[in-house]
């Protein structure tokens, strides 16, 4: 009874997992595999490699990477906002102000804090 | 219920939390302005504290009013009123304590944080409702782990702050899994009608699961466990207090034990504990003799480690926190005893009043004997070992003094308040053990009291040391603390003799409280819209 309720998410775990399965296993089948030293390189924009693959990146990135998040969001919410913008009036505007006002001050807490600053 | 009622519900919610918005407010603009306006940490402790004034005046004045029990998130009842003025009041002693602690550019989100912490404590002892409680405790710990990285970066602040980090997430997923099986056991999430529900459980209305009660049990009891340095999950403490600023030290000593205990009392004692009304049911009296026999076992191994390894500490901050450890097991025993409510109205709140009582009394203590450390600490005379304090009574007579009344209370000896802690505690024991678990109350009276006896040992030791011992060094000056550490320190320590003195306001205080939670009214009457909805059904 339950079950059958929430048999249709266990069935789109099943298609989910199974088209991200298939094109790997279709590929095994089809496509021809002749494999040589040059091409167990490690690809890098068709440049020769250099140095080691396990280097240490800055730690400085990951506060880029969480100022980046500002941004994603943003865009995120903004698409649906602005596609359906006309139907929902100054309510909807209003929000959008309010949402990219604590946007805003999140960024500017971080620039004034020194986040930007590459040392 | 009416759009009308649900209306005037959230009014009557949103009035009665004021308070802890307003120190949210207050963080958030702190913490904000703080990257903009440079300010020495004076000014931003000195907003801080206003803050929380404004807050505690907002707490005062707001009506007494509770929205209806059965329907809303919070119960502002006295359980609610006087533990939030508790609380706040300790948060004042924590931003003096604080004020020079931490430097000028990390000031604002530090005392924001603090601030954070107080709101979100206040709110736990409030809380009437699964998520609300939840929602909380993590706006307890979540600043509390940016408290323990803001004032010092050095690697063992980091090792301390990364244990309790990942340990406090970890209790929070425990918690959260229990209160998901309590949620279970009635589909309910307000914590008042979850009781009663249970309380009158009866053949037309059978639990589903009654097994989820033991594991709702369980997981919660483990989840706070944590929060209150309970046995076995007592481990991060004293690496976390020894790693941490002293002041840092003092607030995980008292806010997370203060709330942990208060959450015990609303969610497990209100819900498993045993209640003249369901002196019938069978399901119920089960869950709740397992609930007692759990929290004693826990009381026991919590008391019993925490005094024996103490007796072994050399590092004052590891000695406070092996301490903390054996208190939380003294409070345990209470919280046994609150599930064994007697059947008689005079005895229906002991172990609950004992434990109100005994964090208040453990608020001044243990704040004071923190402070007292952090004022003595100064660059050219650490303080850190125990042999530090030896001959202080010559050079720092009023510390002495001070950390003197604030151990002999921790010690429970008689004319301070910390006796009357433990009494309260004991004699609900005792007062239990009158009924049909004899034995096992007897057992646990009996082993307070010999935990009690061995605590005295090394706090008498302390006093003995900075009495009557010659200092080790004598060459550097007496360091002077300033006005509003000395003025923390002296209300903690006066209040804890005051309080010895005249404990019966905070009896009264404390037992209207213990009722207030653990008191099911009546529910309202079904209106005949909601039978027809019912019988519809």
């Amino acid at each position: 009874m339950i079950l059958s309720r929430y048999l249709f998410i266990g069935i789109l775990l099943l298609f989910a997992v199974g088209f991200a399965i298939a094109p790997l296993i279709l590929v095994r089948l089809v496509a021809p595999a002749r494999r040589g030293s040059f091409k167990q390189q490690t690809y890098e924009c068709g440049v020769v490699t250099t140095g080691e693959t396990w280097v240490r990146f800055r730690i400085q990135y990951y506060l880029f990477a969480l100022l980046f998040i500002v941004f994603d969001i943003e865009t995120v919410f903004l698409y649906p906002w602005a596609a359906s913008y006309l139907n929902l009036g100054w309510f909807a505007l209003i929000e959008m102000v309010v949402f990219l006002a604590l946007l805003a001050v999140g960024l500017a807490y971080a620039w004034a804090r020194g986040a930007l600053r590459w040392l | 219920m009416t759009p009308a009622e649900f209306l005037t519900i959230s009014r009557q919610t949103f009035l009665a939390l004021a308070p802890e918005i307003l120190l949210l407010i207050a963080a958030i603009v702190m913490m904000t302005s703080g990257a903009f306006v440079r300010r020495s940490r004076d000014l931003w402790a000195a907003l801080a504290a206003t803050a929380l004034i404004a807050a505690i005046a907002l707490l005062c004045l707001s009506p007494a009013g509770s929205p209806p029990p059965y329907a809303s998130v919070i119960a502002n009842d006295a359980l609610a009123a006087w533990s939030r003025l508790g609380l706040l009041l300790t948060g004042l002693i924590l931003i003096a304590l604080a004020h020079n602690q931490v430097d000028d550019h990390r000031a604002p989100e530090f005392f924001g944080a603090l601030l954070i912490v107080f709101a979100g404590a206040a709110c736990v002892t409030a809380a009437n409702e699964l998520i609300f409680l939840f929602v909380g405790l993590e706006l307890v710990s979540i600043p509390t782990y940016l408290l323990l990285y803001l004032p010092r970066r050095n690697p063992t602040t980091q090792e301390a702050v990364t244990k309790y980090f990942y340990l406090s997430i970890f209790s929070s997923a425990l918690l959260l899994f229990g209160l998901a099986y309590l949620y279970g056991l009635t589909g309910l999430s307000n914590l008042k009608a979850l009781a009663y529900l249970i309380h009158w459980n009866n053949a037309a209305l059978q639990l589903p699961q009654p097994t989820f009660a033991v594991i709702a049990l369980v997981f919660i009891l483990a989840g706070l466990g944590f929060r209150v340095a309970a046995v076995p999950f007592h481990f991060y403490a004293p690496d976390v207090y020894q790693g941490s600023p002293t002041v840092l030290a003092a607030l995980l000593a008292w806010v997370p034990k203060a709330i942990g205990f208060v959450a015990l009392v609303r969610v497990l004692a209100a819900t498993f504990g045993w209640q003249p009304v369901a002196a019938e049911v069978s399901g119920l009296s089960s869950i709740s003799d397992r609930a007692t026999l759990l929290t004693a076992i826990l009381a026991i191994a919590t008391m019993t480690l925490g005094n024996t390894v103490a007796l072994a500490q050399d590092n004052l901050k590891r000695l406070l926190a092996y301490s903390s450890i054996a208190h939380a097991g003294y409070l345990l025993i209470g919280l046994a005893a609150a599930f064994r409510n007697g059947p008689e109205a005079s005895q229906a709140v002991l172990g609950a009043d004992g434990i109100i009582f005994y964090l208040a009394t453990y608020a001044l203590m243990t704040l004071g004997a923190f402070g007292v450390i952090l004022a003595l600490d100064a660059p050219s005379r650490p303080v850190e070992r125990v042999d530090d304090l030896a001959g202080l009574a010559r050079t720092q007579p009023w510390a002495t003094l001070a950390l003197t009344l604030c151990l002999l209370s921790l010690a429970g000896i008689p004319p301070l308040a910390g006796f009357w802690g433990k009494l309260r505690i004991f004699q609900s024991a005792l007062e239990v053990a009158r009924g049909p678990d004899r034995s096992l109350f007897l057992i646990l009276a009996t082993a307070g009291a010999l935990n009690a006896a061995i605590a005295a040992y090394y706090y008498l030791r302390l006093i003995v040391l900075m009495i009557f011992r010659d200092p080790i060094t004598t060459d550097s000056p007496p360091h002077h603390a300033p006005w509003p550490t000395i003025l923390a320190i002296g209300a903690c320590a006066s209040l804890s003799l005051l309080l010895g003195i005249l404990p019966a306001p905070l009896a009264t205080v404390s037992r209207q409280a213990a009722r207030s939670a653990l008191e099911l009214p009546p529910p309202p009457a079904p209106t005949p819209a909601q039978i027809a909805h019912a019988t519809a059904n």
